[in-house]
């Protein structure tokens, strides 16, 4: 086959390389397609095409190269994508410059590759439009030519206006052509998600064709991604109203009704969707709806049920990793740890997407973790950051892992590679206030203060960096500073008084560590006003007793008893009092 | 015969051209004297100033050996030392510069004689001798009185034929050489002689066959037969429409000059021999070329392009290439040079503008050969390899631009080369605008030139004028060959550079128009554009066809099916026709449009002149042509015919059976029949299956004389059962043109007329088969006539048993059932077709499964149909079946193994991954399925948990 493609010529390039792709039957044409391609993968292959005179090429070997190009594009994207567009390159400059394949190829290529204000991408519409301007222009009518349009413009405006002054049905009665007209710009504005314009011309083509089901699905749905879910699922069901027979209306209808919230009725319309779908792979995808939708009720029991559904999906169509995934997560619900591992395992084995690998592998983490199997959780974690390594949660959750395993160096390092990672500013404080703590653990107060400074920084609205930084300071005995951390933990927790109580009763002891007594009475005095907790009665009673009110402090003392029995110093404090 | 001779000696052009011709000759002649005069002159002046010093003369020797010391000191001692040394002596100078300079003159001159002469094309002479009538040795007393009707046509064909060669091919002059001595050289001259007969053929009718024969050169010469040209007449008609006849004269005009063309071939290769060097023969071979290419015709195209090919081949062997490969050297170098004001327009502007011009004559010759072979039927080449040729042959032009117009008006050949193909990188719109005010200014304005450039020998106007018309013919030539391929973008781009150079030619170009008509983008403004190309040439086929084409196609959108609309396109069908009898296209459209406004006879006729043509040139497809009539066949219940036309039709051509929206606009071949299809259309051809199924019924419950076995019998039942019913009325009265049904049976019962058995039969037949003959009178209409020919088939014997199906028609044609099925699957085929593009037209999704419905019973009536088996597969394909698509597709490349279009739809559309999971399902999708919302974003994937 490598002789065919080295001395390159139009009647072998027939009967050599490409006679299995064109001349074989189908079959052969499936089973060989792979060695086909790997033709393609041929350093050289290029050169040789370009060496070739164009003047000895045929229309048929264009037609033929062009059907492989496109077939390439088709099916294996991956394999050798330079020499596919240097090809691509070849067949539009000496042969067919203007082909509207080959360039629609091109297109699709740089959209794959998400280059959305590339030059290239630009000149590639600019070629492309004259051809399909020449098509509309020709004949208004055709429809196929509406999605063209959008295609090869940039701005939206701009094909809406050039499609209003087209529009042949503008002076013409109504008639169903026209509605469908309509409803194919209302489609192309929907694909291209302009949805307030696509909507205007959905109803416009609703307007002559009340009935058709299409129509009021495809309003449902332009309504669904604008989140106004009670017209979804008014057009949802009357599209199935219209026609009862077809399943996707009534899935449809079930995912407007979940994003609403409205489980109930969104299990009734999947579950009809089941009941009418024949096709297998359909009906998996239902099973899979409702599965979620079971699970997003959040209770032990709707699990289960999501665990049965998602069981039925697989069952439907076991190639699918997301139905593994969403089991995976159902039986996590559920405590289930092992069995959540298998199913993750079985993803992982369905996906070929890396991130996606990462997330799976996570997951078993995950599971690992809960069940205390932190060496093991570990592993999968590493697994996934090799997989997907933008990701903090990996590392954040390995951190997790060795903090659990008392390997404090390796936890600090993950948090810190986590925090790097994390753009999310209050996941970052959350990283850093994680290493303070364990630097608190480890009584590093300075290294602990410098991470809940940051934290805080990051985040000054949450109060626990706050009071972590005075925790820290009180231990590096620097009382104002702890003080002033205090109060601002206290400033921003004013609707929570247990909080309070506890910031309250804080600056009491810091005050009282300086021996400023008469001043602590008074954080301790609103500390027991706000939540009544026995070691603040106990720690107001002793700043009592140390100001000399020895029968306030009694009070207190008793309180502290009568709130915490079960600890036998209040007693023995009590009893002690000799006032 | 001599150089001079080709020219010379060619007594009638003498003749022909008289005065004019003698006078240009003595002003050459006049011219090269007077050169000669000034030259001895000159000579006498410096040898009588030479004569104190002789020596100079003859001392050649001494001073080449100075100037070769002079030379060598140049190199190794510099400047100084060599003037130093070896001063020149100022007469010597003189005297050897004077002369190389006046060889140099005389070359020029010489030269410019020489390529004056290649320049005009060879002349040539005809003579048509009144042709010979060969009566048939039959004693026929008809065949006698036709005879005597073709004399006069006999009379005229010669004469016609004369008007139509004279006028048509420009070289030929009439010139009849019986009035000349039989020495005379008659190596230019062509006689055409022939026979006339009236044949009958082998299936009964009536021929008359036409056998010219011509020779080229004298009496010794042998003659050649040319395709004879055939045509059927109606024997019993009154004489020979005048259609039939100016017909025939076409075809035989065709066919001589087909004939003519292929001798003249030779016989210019024989004499461009006698050119004295290469560019000269290449310049002639052009000129010859460019000649037969104005005559339009496919066989001309071939030829032209041929010697254009041939004058290439000269062009790149003559010793101009090697003076023009400086430029050539140069032009690697080309981004300094273009800036220089170097006269290199000096060195090359010859020889590159002589190859421009045989690469744009070239390079349009084959488009134009292209353009026309699907209208004779014929096949044609590709036109990848234009581009390159004539992008490279521009390469030159704008560099010999830059050489004659001034420092301000430079194209960067790079620039200008990006701006048209580079996609990815195109330059700014600055660069393009410099580019195009330059081309603006450089050829409209013509600007003043530097003080510097008078110096270094500027170019005159002429020169910039002369560059000027050969530049645009090839920018564009080039804009043709681009819109051709399908590249409206750069096509467009190349116009519009074309316009600001020469904004006054453009109205006037032939090809810019045919290139503005084909960029056009609505279907009005194409039609103007050809109509004003159709002013320049009023004999060029292909904008005659177009406009008519375009025509048709405004006439379907705008969706008006009338006669009165359609007479006005056949009309334009008809121009083209007049051009070229043979246009197959031509002659299908108008039957294709006789078809749709149900006039089967007009349609009948025009397609079967297309079959014609076959006879006269044999390698032509006719595909649509028998497509056409087997539609008309089917609609006069002819089925037999029908199956064969089908067969025939689809097994040459199988795109002719295809659905095919836009094909015929893509590769500007193939079939039409479905493009822009309207409301009205659909309606014709739901009209056709109507008639198609209304000629089944037909068929099937018909009863033939034969069936009734006892004649009083049954007049006896029929009179009773019309009496009982009352129905006196209308069966009982007497028409005006004889008696009445009920009349006839009372005689027949009351047994007082027997002589009238045969009527009788034929009105009681004609009675009862009267409720199923189609567009007579439907059952539902008359439910009561039904009721009574139940009654009666069932209890006259003999009836009965023939109320099942009878399979043969009126003429008593018996239809086999495989016939009968191949019909239904053509009727249902060409009936999803018409959905099938109003579906893709309109994009009613009702539509794609009614085609879907048709090509399925095309398909159960006949498996083998390859053409329902692809076209359903498309349908499949919209319906996003791929299952299903991919069985059709297979099949159909099963069936034919030669058929590519499915095996290029078959690797285009496959999608391998989807087609695993079609074939993973366990149920085939059967509804259609509008999309649902993206899967992704409602996934529980996003509700992962975040463990802490």
């Amino acid at each position: 086959m490598e002789a065919g493609i080295n001395s390159f010529r139009s009647d072998e390039l027939k009967n050599d390389v490409f006679q299995l792709l064109m001349r074989s039957n189908f079959g052969t044409l499936l089973s060989h397609h792979k060695t086909v391609m790997t033709v393609f993968e041929d350093a050289d292959f290029v050169a040789d095409l370009d060496k070739f005179k164009s003047a000895a090429w045929d229309f048929e070997d264009v037609e033929i190269i062009t059907s492989i190009v496109i077939f390439w594009t088709n099916n294996y994207p991956e394999i050798a994508p330079d020499n596919r567009k240097a090809i691509i390159d070849i067949l539009r400059e000496k042969f067919n410059l203007g082909s509207y394949d080959l360039m629609n190829i091109l297109f699709l290529h740089e959209q794959e590759q998400g280059i959305e204000k590339n030059t290239s991408k630009r000149s590639i519409r600019s070629v492309m439009r004259p051809t399909v301007d020449y098509w509309r222009q020709i004949d208004p009518y055709n429809y196929l030519n509406i999605y063209e349009q959008f295609k090869v413009r940039d701005d939206f405006d701009e094909v809406e206006k050039e499609i209003w002054d087209m529009n042949p049905y503008k002076n013409s009665r109504r008639q169903i052509e026209s509605a469908w007209y309509y409803y194919y710009i209302g489609r192309s504005f929907y694909n291209f998600n302009q949805f307030s314009q696509g909507e205007l011309y959905v109803d416009m083509a609703l307007e002559i064709a009340k009935t058709e089901p299409v129509m009021n699905n495809l309003k449902g749905l332009i309504t669904l991604r604008k989140e106004d879910y009670n017209k979804a699922q008014k057009f949802f069901d009357l599209a199935s109203h219209y026609a009862p027979n077809a399943a996707v209306y009534l899935s449809n209808a079930g995912l407007a009704y979940q994003n609403d919230k409205k489980y109930d009725l969104a299990i009734d319309r999947f579950l009809k969707a089941i009941e009418k779908e024949s096709d297998g792979l359909k009906k998996a995808e239902y099973y899979n709806y409702a599965g979620i939708t079971f699970y997003e009720q959040a209770e032990k029991e709707k699990y289960e049920r999501a665990v049965s559904y998602y069981k039925e999906a697989i069952e439907h169509n076991s190639k699918v990793a997301i139905y593994y995934n969403n089991l995976g997560l159902a039986y996590q619900a559920l405590e289930e740890y092992a069995n959540s591992i298998v199913e993750f395992t079985k993803a992982l084995e369905l996906e070929d997407l890396e991130d996606k690998q990462a997330e799976y592998h996570n997951y078993i983490g995950v599971a690992y973790h809960s069940v205390q199997k932190y060496t093991e959780a570990i592993d999968a974690y590493k697994k996934a950051n090799e997989l997907d390594p933008k990701q903090s949660l990996y590392s954040r959750n390995m951190a997790i892992a060795y903090n659990q395993l008392q390997k404090r160096d390796l936890a600090v390092k993950y948090y810190e590679k986590a925090a790097d990672k994390e753009e999310n500013p209050v996941e970052r404080a959350y990283d850093h206030n994680a290493i303070g703590l364990i630097y608190s653990d480890q009584f590093k107060d300075t290294e602990a203060l410098k991470h809940y400074k940051i934290a805080s920084e990051l985040m000054p609205s949450i109060a626990v960096f706050y009071q972590n930084i005075g925790f820290s300071y009180r231990y590096l005995n620097a009382y104002d500073e702890a003080i002033d951390a205090y109060k601002k933990a206290l400033n921003l927790t004013k609707k929570d008084k247990e909080k309070q109580a506890y910031y309250l009763n804080q600056i009491g002891l810091l005050l009282t560590s300086q021996n400023l007594f008469e001043e602590s009475l008074k954080y301790f005095s609103k500390a027991v006003s706000k939540f009544s907790k026995h070691l603040y009665h106990n720690d107001y009673g002793k700043a009592l007793l140390n100001t000399g009110k020895c029968t306030e402090a009694k009070k207190q003392f008793q309180k502290a008893v009568d709130l915490g029995p079960e600890i036998s110093e209040y007693k023995r404090q009590l009893e002690e009092l000799d006032c | 015969m001599s150089f001079f001779d080709v020219f010379k000696n060619n007594y009638s052009a003498d003749i022909v051209r008289g005065i004019e011709k003698k006078l240009l000759k003595g002003r050459r002649e006049k011219k090269i004297t007077g050169l000669l005069l000034v030259v001895t002159l000159i000579l006498d002046v410096l040898i009588i100033a030479m004569a104190k010093r002789p020596e100079t003369l003859f001392n050649v020797v001494n001073y080449l050996k100075d100037f070769g010391r002079f030379v060598f000191l140049l190199f190794s001692e510099g400047w100084r030392q060599a003037i130093a040394k070896y001063t020149p002596d100022p007469a010597a100078l003189l005297l050897y510069g004077s002369l190389l300079f006046l060889l140099f003159l005389l070359y020029r001159v010489f030269q410019g004689h020489l390529t004056k002469l290649s320049e005009e094309p060879f002349q040539y002479t005809f003579w048509i001798k009144p042709f010979k009538f060969t009566k048939s040795d039959l004693e026929n007393t008809k065949t006698g009185i036709l005879e005597e009707k073709l004399e006069s046509v006999r009379e005229l064909l010669h004469h016609d034929l004369k008007e139509k060669l004279s006028e048509r091919i420009g070289r030929l002059s009439l010139l009849n050489i019986s009035d000349f001595p039989a020495d005379v050289d008659l190596s230019s001259h062509i006689q055409i002689e022939g026979y006339l007969t009236l044949r009958e053929e082998t299936t009964g009718s009536w021929v008359v066959h036409v056998m010219p024969h011509l020779r080229l050169g004298g009496n010794s010469e042998p003659f050649k037969l040319t395709n004879p040209v055939k045509r059927s007449l109606n024997i019993d008609q009154d004489r020979i429409k005048p259609e039939q006849y100016n017909q025939v004269v076409e075809w035989v005009y065709a066919n001589v000059a087909s004939e003519i063309y292929s001798l003249i071939k030779l016989n210019v290769q024989e004499k461009i021999r006698l050119f004295p060097n290469r560019f000269l023969k290449a310049i002639a071979l052009r000129n010859e070329a460019r000649d037969f290419a104005e005559s339009n015709t496919i066989d001309a195209y071939e030829l032209s392009i041929e010697l254009y090919g041939e004058a290439k081949r000269y062009l790149k062997r003559s010793l101009r290439s090697i003076v023009a490969s400086i430029l050539n050297l140069n032009f690697t170098l080309y981004k300094r040079l273009y800036r220089s004001s170097l006269p290199w327009w000096l060195t090359g502007t010859r020889f590159y503008h002589l190859k421009a011009g045989i690469n744009n004559g070239h390079a349009l010759c084959k488009i134009y050969k292209a353009d026309v072979s699907p209208f004779v039927g014929r096949e044609s080449d590709p036109l990848f390899d234009l581009p390159e040729k004539l992008t490279k042959s521009l390469n030159y032009l704008l560099l010999i631009h830059n050489s004659l117009t001034t420092r301000r008006y430079r194209i960067d050949p790079d620039i200008f080369f990006q701006a048209l193909l580079d996609v990815y990188d195109p330059p700014n719109e600055h660069k393009i605008d410099h580019l195009k005010s330059s081309l603006h200014n450089a050829y409209v304005n013509y600007p003043k030139d530097s003080w510097l450039r008078y110096l270094l020998l500027r170019p005159s106007k002429t020169a910039i004028l002369r560059h000027k018309k050969i530049f645009f013919d090839s920018v564009v030539a080039l804009a043709y060959v681009y819109s051709q391929l399908g590249s409206r973008y750069v096509s467009l781009k190349l116009m519009d550079w074309a316009g600001t150079m020469a904004p006054s030619w453009i109205s006037k170009d032939h090809v810019y128009l045919l290139t503005k008509a084909s960029l056009s983008t609505t279907i009005p403004g194409k039609i103007a554009v050809y109509s004003e190309a159709l002013k320049i040439n009023d004999k060029f086929e292909i904008s005659q066809f177009l406009l008519a084409r375009w025509r048709e196609l405004s006439f379907r959108f705008k969706n008006e099916l009338y006669w009165e609309r359609a007479k006005g396109v056949i009309e334009d069908y008809q121009n083209t026709l007049k051009i070229n009898p043979g246009n197959i296209a031509a002659l299908a459209s108008q039957g294709y449009l006789y078809w749709l406004t149900d006039k089967l006879d007009s349609a009948t006729a025009k397609f079967k002149q297309g079959r014609e043509v076959r006879t006269i040139i044999p390698q032509t497809y006719i595909s649509e042509i028998n497509y056409g009539l087997a539609r008309i066949a089917v609609e006069k219940g002819q089925f037999n015919s029908c199956y064969d036309l089908f067969q025939e039709a689809v097994f040459f051509q199988p795109m002719v059976a295809a659905y095919a929206n836009n094909y015929s606009l893509k590769q500007g071949q193939g079939v039409f029949y479905y493009d822009l299809i309207g409301s009205k259309m659909l309606e014709r051809y739901r009209r056709f299956v109507d008639k198609y199924n209304d000629n089944l019924e037909y068929l099937k419950y018909c009863f033939r004389p034969h069936h009734i076995v006892d004649l009083k019998e049954t007049s006896q039942y029929l009179y009773d059962e019309l009496k009982a019913q009352k129905y006196e009325e209308k069966f009982f009265k007497v028409g005006a043109g004889g008696h009445s049904l009920g009349f006839l049976l009372e005689q027949k019962v009351t047994g007082e007329r027997y002589q009238y058995d045969k009527c009788i039969t034929a009105a009681i037949i004609n009675f009862l088969n009267s409720f199923y003959k189609p567009s007579e009178n439907s059952l539902e209409s008359k439910p009561n006539y039904f009721a009574i020919r139940q009654k009666i088939s069932q209890q006259v014997p003999g009836l009965a048993e023939n109320i099942t199906i009878n399979r043969t028609n009126d003429d008593g044609e018996v239809f086999s059932p495989i016939v009968l099925k191949g019909v239904k699957s053509f009727v249902q085929n060409d009936y999803g077709n018409a959905w099938l593009n109003y579906f893709n037209r309109f994009g009613v999704p009702e539509c794609c499964d009614n085609s879907i419905r048709a090509y399925q019973e095309a398909i159960n009536a006949d498996p083998e149909n390859k053409a329902a088996h692809y076209n359903i597969a498309i349908a499949y394909q919209i319906k996003e079946k791929y299952t299903e698509s991919y069985e059709h597709l297979n099949e159909a490349r099963k069936i034919d193994r030669d058929w590519f279009q499915p095996v290029h739809d078959l690797a285009r559309k496959s999608r391998i991954k989807t087609l695993e999971e079609e074939a993973s399902r366990r149920q085939a999708v059967r509804d259609y399925q509008p999309e649902s919302p993206d899967r992704k974003a409602l996934s529980p994937e996003n509700y992962g948990s975040r463990n802490k």
